[in-house]
């Protein structure tokens, strides 16, 4: 995978989607998964990983994330590098809103607080661009009022509104 | 946990964003501000009440919505069941004054708020604050920007670590001190335009205290005030034990005065007066400040502070504490507004500093050309422009006076082991090559002192 010394020594996992899809990823890359590390922590690394919650293309864009995310082998993350893997980030969650709610749920199962953060904050700010009739057509939530309650409901926030 | 068969069949529906865990959605909100996260409660049934758990509560009204949104605090306070982060209410016009009071009781004694920030601009009454507020447990961070604050007798924040005061008068001396004396854990405290009002004496000892940052925004109103701006007997003395403080800032016109005390640990400090012709009084103030950051790392003064000095000189028990003044660890000087290197208080103050290594004008540098000679100002040179100075800058550089040019060479020709020296023009885009060449030619042949110096332009 690299011809680096220290990766040559590193342990792989596998992980496999629910499409059967399988993945060798960097044991310490996947750990940034809390569920994952969880898992490899109770001797699941023998075998391969299951990940039913996520279709392949899905995983494979996680992977990309645990790649971009896994702990600096040589010490402390600079500030460059930092800033490198923000405005990597802002890219990696530039996608269409399917893909984006399909993360924000892999992060959440995952348990990766980074992503989530970062998917969540990207939905809000789709929320916060948009009226409430557009935000129901984005993300495909049906609209159970009646017109009569929602009309009172709006009645009660109206200040929000001006 | 989804089984992986049931995948195809649901996908169409996981993609809705209303399918979502509450947790998540919640979590979503969080990054709105509250207006906005509000606002997607008529999105359907499930959103109704989803924003009543996000965790900050921001308000802030104006004329227009004030009865609506005042209403609504009422509400969302009603509606809240956990415990809250952060709740801030920022009111611009008149408010009922006893329902601010139940709001804040409701946040602190069922909400557990962490942050609470106040801010009220007119109020209709006085706003007394519950007491509870002044002895809660939960509260990390509290802001109060208000005219008035009525303090109760016994005050102890026991978590407190961030405490902002705005335009408040204090008015009880014996209270206000039990304020200050109640704060166990407090590490960063703002008196931000404050008036000590009556009260003779505060003093302010937080163990845990490392940044302090006061901003006073008096100034004589005229010239005929100006007599007794600093000389009348209505001041406040502040003395301030500073065990744990690191960072030091002080903007304002020194009416009051302020006594820095075994601050062993300071690190940064910034003391900026903006008056020009303040008394001697006002230089007398300043020193006995000054004398309370001798152990300072990175000292930022503004020109007229050390204008201001100059008017220690002819005072003799002030000249003695000029004198003692020491500057042992002070490695960073900066020094804020364009100053003349002709100014003695300020080769005085550099003489005192004998391991300065960065100095930097940040808004430039001049020499007075005529008067008494620079050399026998400058005589003897500071001992750090001998032995540490490694490295100047001079900011707002305009190419076009003579006196600037005058004061690099000056600098140039005495900074005998500097590394750097970097010039940074005023309007560096209205700089065309043409200029920025003729500069440095013009720097290049300067004599320099340090021969190894480089010369850069910015």
């Amino acid at each position: 995978m690299s011809s680096t010394l220290c990766c040559s020594f590193a342990k792989n996992v596998t992980l496999r989607s629910s499409d059967g899809q399988t993945f060798e990823v960097e044991e310490a890359a996947a750990q940034v998964s809390q569920t994952i590390k969880r898992m490899i922590e109770d001797g699941c690394t023998g075998s391969v990983i299951p990940v039913p919650n996520l279709t392949g293309p899905v995983l494979a864009l996680v992977i990309e994330y645990f790649k971009k995310h896994s702990p600096p082998s040589d010490g402390c993350p600079t500030a460059l590098l930092e800033m490198e893997i923000k405005d990597w980030d802002a890219k990696f969650v530039a996608v269409d809103n399917d893909t984006l709610l399909d993360l924000t749920l892999a992060a959440h199962y995952l348990e990766i607080q980074g992503l989530l953060d970062l998917t969540c904050h990207r939905v809000a700010d789709i929320l916060n661009d948009n009226s409430v009739e557009k935000i129901r057509e984005i993300f495909h939530i049906k609209n159970d009022f009646t017109p009569e309650e929602e009309a009172e409901e709006r009645s009660k926030i109206q200040w929000a509104f001006e | 946990m989804q089984k992986p068969n049931e995948e195809q069949d649901i996908d169409g529906s996981r993609k809705c964003l209303g399918n979502f865990s509450d947790e998540i959605l919640v979590h979503i909100l969080s990054f709105l501000p509250t207006t906005d996260a509000v606002r997607t409660s008529v999105l359907s049934r499930k959103w109704e009440y989803l924003w009543t758990s996000i965790p900050n509560l921001d308000f802030a009204s104006s004329p227009a919505n004030r009865s609506l949104l005042m209403n609504f605090v009422e509400r969302a306070l009603c509606l809240r069941d956990s415990s809250m982060k952060r709740f801030s209410l920022s009111c611009d016009g008149l408010v009922d004054a006893s329902r601010v009071h139940s709001w804040v009781t409701t946040a602190i004694k069922r909400c557990d708020v962490q942050e609470l920030h106040i801010k009220l601009r007119e109020v209709e009454g006085f706003v007394g604050l519950p007491y509870c507020l002044f002895t809660c447990k939960s509260l990390k961070s509290l802001s109060l920007d208000m005219l008035y604050v009525k303090l109760p007798n016994i005050i102890c924040f026991s978590c407190l670590k961030i405490l902002s005061i705005q335009r408040v008068t204090f008015s009880n001396e014996s209270l206000t001190q039990k304020l200050f004396d109640g704060l166990p854990v407090l590490e960063e405290l703002k008196l931000e335009n404050c008036s000590w009002g009556d009260l003779k004496f505060v003093s302010i000892s937080a163990p845990k205290l490392h940044s302090l940052r006061i901003f006073e925004n008096d100034m004589p109103e005229h010239e005929m005030q100006e007599q007794y701006f600093w000389t009348s007997n209505d001041f406040c003395l502040v003395g301030i034990v500073g065990h744990s403080l690191k960072e030091f800032y002080y903007i304002g016109n020194m009416i009051n005065e302020y006594l820095l005390d075994e601050s062993f640990s300071l690190e940064k400090a910034e003391v900026v007066t903006q008056f020009e012709d303040g008394c001697e009084q006002l230089a007398f103030r300043i020193l006995k400040l000054l004398t309370g950051l001798s152990n300072v790392e990175q000292l930022k003064l503004s020109d007229c502070l050390i204008l201001m000095l100059l008017n220690a000189e002819g005072c003799h028990p002030h000249m003695l504490l000029f004198d003692d003044l020491m500057f042992n660890n002070l490695m960073d000087l900066i020094i804020v507004e364009n100053i003349y290197l002709n100014y003695p208080s300020l080769v005085k103050i550099l003489q005192k500093a004998p391991c300065l290594g960065t100095l930097h004008f940040s808004g430039g540098v001049t020499i007075l050309c005529d008067g008494e000679s620079i050399d026998q100002i400058w005589d003897p040179v500071p001992p750090s422009f001998l032995s540490h100075l490694k490295w100047i800058k001079v900011s707002n550089y305009n190419e076009e006076d003579e006196d600037e040019l005058s004061a690099v060479k000056f600098l140039l020709k005495n900074a005998v082991v500097l590394d750097e020296i970097i010039i940074s023009f005023k309007k560096y885009s209205e700089v065309n090559l043409e200029t920025e060449s003729k500069v440095a030619k013009q720097l290049s042949e300067l004599p320099r002192g340090s021969q190894n110096c480089k010369i850069i332009l910015e």
